[in-house]
């Protein structure tokens, strides 16, 4: 992918200072973290809190939904002594738990439709301006195919495709030989074209 | 898509191959039109995936703020993230889940002691008969070879009394009596006779 994996810093005088995006790399972070734990954290926080939003909501296209897990993987964040040690990867395990949490969520639907203890969850309007910003990146057929692929294949794909991990980075952080991360990728693919073609004929 | 390429064309797609090696592949692509299809239209999937990267607006920001906020709500109330129930199937659901197992489990178990007993109705219902009449003196009808019998009237059909009654108690004359018939039948009271085989 030729899409720049920094993104623009914000002046932190702006109208929108506290909400820079953050472009040092996890190893300074986590050598601040020696001293300054809570700093260190909250600079986690700011770097990753929208790509993991991202993650949860092309997976899921909840936004609410999205918003809980977000949270919870930040608790969790806070909550993980490791986080800041030397061989820990952290952006590995940020996506991992994210991704895992995502879906056991698209799983634990299945099982509440079931029950029908809550009512339906439908794909709902998004209304919550990150999401306006998030949803408008990505056309409208896509986002549709994404919701009809199987869970496994849309994380793989999300993973590469929005959340720009190479291969090697998705084997790490979902544990995954990277052959398997290979084929997934290229069955994945194949299904979206699939998916993309019939949606192009029925629409 | 026959060529063998393809998951090399599958690495240059996604940007996986070294610079040397995407020559390379970039090479055979133009000689190899099946890799060329292919790859083109990999190219044009992923190009649906591009988005533009659009700056934060101040709305978003908000969003974020309130975000961080929440989150530190949260941990300083030393909040334990697996108890959220949004994640959980609700434990009743489960409760109810894991005691419906139980009872098919008990239904099932059940229903087997029962057939067995069914099983052992039919098969040993020749040496319960005999363990019966041996034990009181009600006897079962008899076949009608057993002449010596008469006074007995059990083997000679009866009136249906009631429904309910299937097989007639016969007072036995004697105590000791040969049991010559090898195969006891059972006579109902509406004549019909059979066989202990018969009735499973």
């Amino acid at each position: 992918m030729t899409t720049p994996r920094t993104a623009e810093i914000l002046p932190l005088n702006s109208a929108v200072s506290g909400d820079a995006i953050v472009t040092m790399d996890d190893a300074a972070i986590a050598q601040l973290a020696r001293t300054d734990r809570r700093k260190a954290l909250s600079l986690i926080v700011a770097k990753y809190r929208r790509p993991l939003y991202r993650h949860a909501f092309h997976m899921l296209h909840n936004s609410e939904e999205a918003y809980e897990i977000c949270q919870e993987v930040f608790l969790r964040a806070h909550k993980e002594t490791r986080l800041f040690d030397v061989d820990f990867h952290v952006k590995g395990w940020l996506y991992r738990v994210t991704a895992n949490l995502s879906l056991k969520h698209i799983r634990s639907r299945r099982v509440r439709a079931l029950f029908a203890l809550k009512r339906p969850e439908p794909v709902k309007e998004v209304t919550v301006p990150v999401v306006d910003a998030i949803a408008g990146q990505v056309r409208a057929e896509v986002a549709e195919a994404l919701q009809e692929l199987p869970p496994r294949f849309r994380q793989l794909v999300i993973l590469r495709y929005f959340d720009d991990l190479s291969y090697k980075e998705i084997a790490d952080a979902m544990k995954m030989p990277i052959g398997s991360v290979m084929s997934g990728l290229s069955r994945a693919r194949d299904r979206l074209k699939k998916l993309l073609k019939t949606m192009e004929l029925d629409p | 898509m026959n060529c063998p390429e393809k998951p090399t064309i599958d690495l240059l797609l996604d940007g996986e191959l070294s610079p040397d090696g995407a020559t390379a592949t970039r090479s055979h692509l133009e000689t190899c039109a099946d890799c060329r299809a292919y790859h083109d239209e990999g190219a044009e999937l992923l190009a649906m995936f591009r988005s533009q990267n659009p700056n934060v607006t101040i709305e978003e920001a908000r969003f974020w703020r309130a975000f961080d906020a929440e989150l530190a709500l949260r941990v300083a109330r030393g909040e334990t993230p697996f108890w959220r129930r949004s994640f959980v199937i609700p434990f009743p659901v489960a409760a109810a889940a894991s005691a419906l197992v139980l009872v098919l489990m008990v239904l099932a178990i059940q229903d087997r002691m029962q057939m067995g007993h069914l099983t052992v109705r039919a098969t040993h219902l020749e040496a319960a008969l005999k363990d019966l009449e041996s034990r009181s003196f009600f006897a079962v009808a008899l076949p009608p070879q057993d002449a010596t019998d008469v006074a007995g009237g059990g083997a000679m059909a009866m009136p249906t009394a009631t429904p309910l009654m299937y097989a007639q108690p016969v007072m036995m004359r004697s105590a000791a009596r040969p049991m010559a018939t090898p195969q006891p039948q059972i006579r109902f009271i509406d004549s019909t006779v059979v066989q202990p085989g018969d009735l499973y």
